[in-house]
C-alpha cells in the first residue's frame, strides 16, 4: 500500500515536472517574439502568466465552457464505448464475421470523419447538441471498433479453448475471456480516442455559432477571443482544454489500473 | 448399455478418427482405446495432429470423421467429466488463483466448494487463492491446472505438453505430483508430450505417432508404470530407447545430408 502510495507520488512529481518545463518553454518562446517581432505581431503569443491572470476575472465563464467541453466529451466517448466495444469484440471473436466485416471497418476506418459533418447536421439538427455528441461518437468509434476487434482477433486461443473445456457457454466465453483479454488494448485505443474526441468537439464548437452561450464550450471561448484579438484569453482556453486532457488521461490510467491490475504486478 | 463389459473397461475409445482442415488431413483413420484409470501417453513429430487429437477428445472440435467415445457416450461437447490443460496459456492471467481454480464449476452445488479447497490445500496453494498466475512460480502454474482438474472431479484428465515449459527439477517433481495423483484419484489420463522419458514415466501404454496425417505407428506397452522408483531402473531406460528408436524412423533427417565436396 505504501509502495503504491509512493508510485504516485513519483508519477504525479513527473507530471508537474513536465508541466513546469511546458510553462518555461512557453514563457521563453513568448519572451523571444516580444524581443524580435513588431509589438501588435508578438501580442499573438502571451506568456502563460498573462494567460493565467484571465483565471481569476472570467473563472466563471471558462469554467462553464469546460463543463460544455467536458460533458459533451465525456457522453460521445461513453456512447462510443458501448457501442464499439462489444462491437468489436464479436467481430473480432466471431471467426465468420471477422472475415465478412473486416473489409467494411479497414476501409471505414481511414477515412477522415470531418467529411460526414454535413450529413451529420442534416440527421441531427444545425448545432445541436447532438451532432457534436454525434461528431466525437463518429470519429472515436471507429478506433475503439479497431482496437477492440483486432485484441479479440488476436487473443491466443488456448485461453478459449480451456475455458470452453471448463465448461463455459458461448456468452460466458465473452464475459470471462475475450473482454478481460482484450481489455488493455481497448484502453489503449481509449487513450488515443482521448485526443481524437477533444480534437472532434473543438470542430464541433467552433463549426456553427448560433448566438453566445453559457456552456458553448471551450472550442467555442476560443474562437470568439480570436475574434476579439484577445490572445490571453486564447491561451486560456487552451490552458483549460489541456487541464481537462490531463485530467481525463489520469483517470484513465487509475481505471485502467484497477481493471486490469493482473498487468500491473509486481 | 446392454453390450458386454470387458475384464477391464473401456474409458476412452477412438475409431477411425478423420479430420481434416480445408483441404489438409491431420488425422486419418487413427484407432485408440484406454481402459478406465489406464494411463496414456502420445509423442509424435511436430504438427502431426496431437493437439488437435486431444481437442477431439474434449469436445472442442468435431472430428470430420470416426467415432469418439468416452465412458461409452459420443462426445459432442465439453463435459464435465473430462478436463483438459494445456501448455503455457491454460490459465487465465486476469483471474486470480481460486477463480482459475473454480472456472465453470457449479460452486453452489453441494460439495463442490470443499472439494476445491481439498484440491488446493492438497497440491499446496492454500494462501495463494489471491494470487495472479504472473505471481506464481511455473511449478505452482501447473498445480493450479492439476487442482482445478481435480476440483471438477474429473473421470478423464487431457493433458497437452503440460510440462514442457519447466526447469528439469520442476518437471520432475511434476511428473511424481501426476502419478501421485492419478493413483489416488483413479481418473484416466490421456498425456501428449514431446518428452519421451515423461511418456514412459507415465504412460502404460505409449502411442507413437507418424507426421501429419498421424497414424498410429506403434502401440508400446510400459507396465512398469506405477512407482517413482521407474525412472532409475533398467526397464525404464530399455523403454526410452525403444521408443526413441521408434521415434527416429518417424523423423525425416532435418540437416539433409552433406554431399561429398566436388574436385
Ligand atoms: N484451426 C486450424 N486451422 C487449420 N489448420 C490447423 C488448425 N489447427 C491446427 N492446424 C494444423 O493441423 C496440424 C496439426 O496441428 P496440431 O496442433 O494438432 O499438431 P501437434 O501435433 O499438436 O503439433 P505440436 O507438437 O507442434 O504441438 C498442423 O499442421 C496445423 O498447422
Ligand atoms: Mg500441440
Amino acid at each position: 500500500m505504501r509502495r503504491a502510495g509512493r508510485e504516485v507520488g513519483k508519477r504525479t512529481l513527473a507530471y508537474a515536472l513536465s508541466v513546469l518545463a511546458l510553462l518555461g518553454l512557453w514563457q521563453l518562446l513568448s519572451w523571444l517574439f516580444q524581443l524580435t517581432l513588431d509589438p501588435r505581431m508578438a501580442r499573438v503569443l502571451p506568456g502563460p502568466l498573462e494567460a493565467l491572470m484571465v483565471f481569476p476575472a472570467h473563472w466563471r465563464e471558462i469554467g462553464n465552457h469546460l463543463l460544455g467541453t467536458a460533458a459533451r466529451l465525456l457522453v460521445g466517448l461513453a456512447i462510443s464505448l458501448l457501442l464499439a466495444v462489444p462491437l468489436g469484440l464479436v467481430i473480432g471473436h466471431e471467426p465468420a464475421l471477422r472475415r465478412l466485416l473486416s473489409p467494411f471497418i479497414y476501409t471505414t476506418y481511414p477515412i477522415p470523419k470531418v467529411v460526414f459533418w454535413p450529413i451529420l447536421f442534416v440527421l441531427l439538427g444545425v448545432g445541436s447538441e447532438l451532432s457534436k455528441i454525434g461528431f466525437v461518437v463518429l470519429v472515436v468509434f471507429f478506433q475503439l471498433l479497431v482496437s477492440a476487434r483486432d485484441a479479440a482477433a488476436n487473443l491466443p486461443r488456448d485461453y478459449v479453448l480451456s475455458a470452453l473445456a471448463a465448461g463455459l457457454s458461448r456468452v460466458q466465453i465473452y464475459w470471462h475471456v475475450v473482454l478481460p483479454g482484450a481489455l488493455p488494448a481497448v484502453f489503449t485505443g481509449l487513450r488515443i480516442s482521448l485526443g481524437l474526441g477533444i480534437f472532434a468537439v473543438y470542430i464541433a464548437e467552433t463549426a456553427v455559432r448560433l448566438g453566445a452561450r453559457r456552456y458553448a464550450g471551450l472550442g467555442s471561448y476560443i474562437n470568439d477571443s480570436f475574434g476579439l484579438f484577445r490572445f490571453e484569453s486564447v491561451f486560456a482556453g487552451i490552458l483549460a482544454i489541456g487541464l481537462l486532457g490531463l485530467a481525463l488521461y489520469g483517470l484513465i490510467e487509475l481505471l485502467e489500473r484497477w481493471l486490469c491490475r493482473w498487468k500491473y504486478l509486481r | 448399455m446392454g453390450e458386454p463389459r470387458h475384464a477391464a473397461e473401456t474409458m476412452i475409445e477412438v475409431e477411425d478418427l478423420q479430420l481434416r482442415y480445408a483441404d489438409e488431413r491431420v488425422l486419418d483413420g487413427l484407432s485408440l482405446r484406454v481402459p478406465r484409470g489406464g494411463s496414456l501417453a502420445i509423442i509424435g513429430p511436430s504438427g502431426c495432429g496431437k493437439s488437435s487429437l486431444l481437442c477431439i477428445l474434449a469436445g472442442l472440435i468435431q472430428p470430420t470423421g470416426g467415432r469418439v467415445r468416452i465412458g461409452g457416450e459420443p462426445v459432442e461437447r465439453p463435459r464435465p467429466d473430462v478436463a483438459l490443460i494445456l501448455q503455457e496459456t491454460g490459465l487465465l492471467p486476469w483471474k486470480t488463483v481460486w477463480q482459475n481454480a473454480t472456472l465453470g464449476l457449479p460452486l453452489r452445488q453441494a460439495g463442490v466448494l470443499k472439494r476445491v479447497k481439498r484440491a488446493l490445500r492438497d497440491l499446496g496453494l492454500e494462501g495463494l487463492e489471491r494470487r495472479y498466475p504472473a505471481q506464481l512460480s511455473g511449478g505452482e502454474k501447473k498445480r493450479v491446472s492439476l487442482a482445478r482438474a481435480l476440483a471438477q472431479d474429473a473421470r478423464v484428465l487431457l493433458m497437452d505438453e503440460p510440462l514442457a515449459a519447466l526447469d528439469a527439477l520442476t518437471k520432475e517433481h511434476t511428473q511424481n505430483l501426476v502419478l501421485k495423483l492419478w493413483k489416488r484419484h483413479g481418473f484416466t489420463l490421456v498425456l501428449v508430450t514431446h518428452d519421451i522419458e515423461e511418456a514412459v514415466f507415465l504412460g502404460q501404454r505409449i502411442a507413437v505417432l507418424s507426421p501429419r496425417p498421424a497414424r498410429l505407428v506403434a502401440l508400446v506397452e510400459n507396465p512398469g508404470v506405477g512407482t517413482e522408483d521407474y525412472r532409475q531402473s533398467e526397464a525404464f531406460f530399455a523403454k526410452v530407447r525403444e521408443v526413441r528408436a521408434l521415434l527416429q524412423l518417424q523423423e525425416p533427417p532435418l540437416v539433409p545430408r552433406l554431399r561429398a565436396p566436388s574436385k
